[in-house]
């Protein structure tokens, strides 16, 4: 038993089973939580009859799912469209390679982790313009192409407002950047916290940047075609995009899983759903933006706020 | 007058918070929701539920069988059988149809009633699996009343 923990295949193969054991409880919840929210927002239940308070309502729902028959519509291409939902898929759990759950909890400690995460999670757009190119509709189509155009102007903003953290932290890797948080960088980088949520929120293709796949004009955008299990992947990456980007923010701002009394990895999860309750309220509180709307946004204002905090950290820090 | 960028941006900002904050108060107030087949709305008392006949004291109905409702109902949900007894001049009843499929409360029969024998229940779940089985009778009428 002690040469099996030792080895690096035990190791691997348990990194597998908690990163899809975080990945799938994690697509549950958040799908229950969002549902809530919602309903709570608008003076409704929201689910009430599977479990307590609709709690297991995501098991059922997906239950539903595996169970639907996969429909590959006519004139699709016929080997990108299936393929696609894997490409928005796995960059999701390639991402939760560096995420730090607590000291030790964390699969691979990489130096240059910061880096890592935002590069990998750049491949899901190619996933979403293969999914929405293949299903040759023009409702796809125009999603896909919005999505690109959003993902490209929206990843500007949040790596220059995460610069400001790894120039206070010294360090790309997330450990480091962790244990510097004596203070939290929130109260030293507030105005990169925010930009970082709004970015991050576009970033994640939702309300009120969810141009690409805006129901009352696309009707579901890039995964119009889809449904059943493929369906069900594209919804899952969208909530474990929703988590790892809240992770972030929490290794980034919020003090990772450091926290008084109870153990780090119960406060990194009390922090990162604290930031996707944020996303979440975000959603149901502000209608759709139009797409020059959104684009002006960041390139008028997102990316000139991030440049100028940018420069008054370096200034700073130089000074003091 | 234009608002300058900055203006906008304050604008943006307090609008933005506004909205935050209005939706978190919905948040907490009680959802207006009706659980429908758990809870119940309470059923005003002159409501237009499925049709029924009254009885008097003695357990009779109080029906004169005068065909008023069966001519005045404008969807002709309502067809009665009347009989007249041996060495008797009254009809009475021997059967009465409400099919509640055409039924459209409307309340013309209970107005026309000349002896106040028909009435309105509150009953207002009546969909059934069967077709047949919306038609009421003179003795399943009394099982919808309850």
């Amino acid at each position: 038993m002690a040469a099996l923990t030792g080895s690096i295949f035990f190791n691997i193969i348990l990194s597998i089973i908690g990163v899809m054991a975080v990945f799938t409880i994690n697509a549950l919840f958040a799908v229950w939580l969002e549902r809530k929210v919602s309903a709570h927002i608008q003076l409704r239940l929201g689910p009430m009859e599977v479990g307590f308070h609709g709690a297991i309502q995501s098991a059922a729902d997906g239950i539903k799912l595996i169970g639907k028959e996969i429909i590959t519509p006519q004139g699709v291409d016929k080997k990108l469209f299936p393929l696609a939902p894997y490409l928005v898929f796995f960059p999701s759990l390639l991402m939760f390679v560096v995420i730090p759950f607590s000291e030790k909890l964390q699969v691979q400690d990489l130096n240059i982790g910061l880096l890592y995460f935002f590069s990998i999670s750049c491949i899901a757009t190619i996933g979403i313009f293969m999914a929405g190119w293949a299903s040759n509709n023009k409702y796809s189509l125009m999603g896909a192409v919005r999505s690109i155009a959003q993902s490209i102007a929206y990843e500007i903003p949040i790596i220059l407002s995460i610069l400001g953290v790894i120039i206070i932290a010294q360090s790309l890797k997330l450990s480091d950047i962790v244990a510097r948080q004596d203070i939290w960088f929130l109260v030293l980088q507030p105005v990169a916290f925010i930009i970082y949520i709004i970015a991050a929120i576009a970033e994640l293709n939702r309300t009120p940047f969810d141009i690409p796949e805006a129901e009352s004009e696309l009707v579901a955008g890039f995964h119009t075609e889809y449904s059943g299990m493929r369906f069900a992947i594209f919804f899952m990456a969208e909530y474990t995009n929703m988590f790892l980007v809240a992770a972030m923010a929490t290794t980034l701002f919020l003090g990772g899983w450091r926290g008084p009394i109870l153990p780090p990895v119960v406060w990194f999860f009390i922090k990162t759903y604290a930031i996707v309750f944020l996303i979440i309220w975000v959603r149901w509180a502000f209608p759709r933006l139009r797409p020059d709307q959104l684009m002006n946004f960041c390139w008028k204002f997102l990316i000139p706020l991030a440049l100028l905090n940018l420069l008054v950290t370096t200034f700073v820090l130089k000074l003091f | 007058m234009k608002a300058s960028y900055f203006e906008k941006v304050k604008i943006g900002v307090s609008t933005i918070i506004k909205g935050l904050l209005l939706s978190f108060s919905y948040l907490l107030k009680k959802p207006v929701t009706l659980q429908y087949p758990h809870e119940k709305k309470v059923i005003a008392e002159r409501y237009r539920g499925s049709i029924r006949l009254k009885r008097n004291e003695t357990g009779e109905l109080k029906c004169i069988a005068c065909g008023n409702c069966e001519r005045i109902c404008p969807a002709s949900a309502i067809k009665m059988e009347t009989f007249t007894p041996e060495g008797e001049k009254k009809k009475k009843l021997s059967e009465y149809y409400v099919d509640l499929g055409l039924c459209i409360y409307c309340g013309l029969c209970v107005d026309s009633c000349p002896v106040d024998a028909i009435e309105h229940s509150i009953v207002y779940e009546v969909a059934e699996v069967e077709k047949d089985k919306l038609v009421l009778r003179l003795d399943t009428l009394g099982e919808k009343n309850a």
